[in-house]
């Protein structure tokens, strides 16, 4: 069992659950009371760890890190893509 | 293409510059379904920041606790496949069965609060109808539940897979390998659509 633990995907995992407690604090906690002075740096900021986390499941728990460099990138455009055009919409649609 | 193992109509499938993960078709589902996911996140963000205050008043009849609880439901089942996925490389049959169980119970865990979650809303007199971000919310989430419900059922499949690897011959078993890293990509996949729907609908950015 210990060699199971001892991974880099328990390492991730760990990450993964860190950056989801950094995301509920500056919103839900902290970040909730400056809302309205700096509602689109916060929604930048959510998406931004939200998308690190979506490439840490890709990569480490999916495997891709080493998949063959096509099929990576195809996900790392995809991660990319959305998370800017989510990040950009907020900031030039509003 | 360097090398192929493994016996039977799918092989594992390795390249001079790495090994394709699972089997080479469940990466052309998980691309299709990842972008019809990505049109709805886009779709949201367009119509949010149109009409950005109506969608944060909303959100405050979202409470994000049930998101924080889904998220750490899901991860933490996305961690228990992975390491089911290494028990069976390494033929620990047992534990892998167990594993996948746990990954098993926390996916179903996380089914039976968000149905909960929609019969409180439900009860509040929240549906669908009551507005554009409240369409979004079910339509969206429900279409990641009916994953979730199909994840739980290809879980069960694993477990199936990993119990019948002690009895595997040599030329079916990298294929049973190849079936259960598939069932654990489409798992893994679920939990990496919610990571992006807990950022859009519980957490108030």
């Amino acid at each position: 069992m210990k060699e199971l633990v001892y991974q880099r995907a328990t390492v991730i995992f760990a990450l993964l659950l860190l950056v989801t407690g950094i995301s509920f604090w500056l919103t839900v906690g902290h970040g909730a009371a400056n809302f309205h002075e700096a509602k689109s740096v916060i929604w930048t900021q959510v998406i931004i760890l939200a998308f690190v986390k979506v490439r840490w499941v890709l990569l480490d728990f999916m495997e891709l890190r080493s998949a063959p460099m096509k099929l990576r990138v195809l996900f790392e455009a995809w991660v990319t893509g959305v998370a800017a055009f989510l990040v950009l919409t907020d900031w030039l649609v509003a | 293409m360097v090398a192929s193992q493994g016996t039977g109509r799918s092989k594992d499938v390795t390249t001079a510059r790495g090994r394709i993960p699972a089997e080479p078709g469940i990466w052309v589902f998980i691309l299709l379904d990842m972008s019809i996911f990505a049109e709805m996140f886009g779709i949201y963000a367009w119509y949010r920041a149109v009409d950005h205050d109506l969608f944060r008043s909303s959100q405050n009849a979202v409470n994000p606790l049930y998101g924080l609880i889904y998220t750490l439901l899901l991860l933490t089942s996305s961690w228990c496949v992975v390491m089911a996925v290494s028990a069976a490389r390494q033929r620990l049959i047992e534990l892998s069965s167990k594993l996948v169980l746990w990954g098993f119970a926390l996916g179903a865990a996380f089914a039976a609060i968000k149905i909960v979650e929609y019969c409180a809303k439900f009860s509040a007199g929240i549906t669908p109808l009551t507005n554009n971000f409240f369409m979004f919310y079910f339509v969206m989430t429900l279409v990641h539940l009916l994953h979730a419900s199909v994840g739980l059922g290809v879980l069960v499949y694993m477990r199936r897979q990993v119990s019948h690897l002690a009895q595997s011959t040599v030329g079916t078993d990298g294929r049973r390998m190849r079936m259960i890293e598939v069932a654990a990509v489409y798992w893994h996949m679920v939990d990496l659509l919610w990571i992006v729907l807990f950022a859009l609908f519980y957490l108030r950015g």
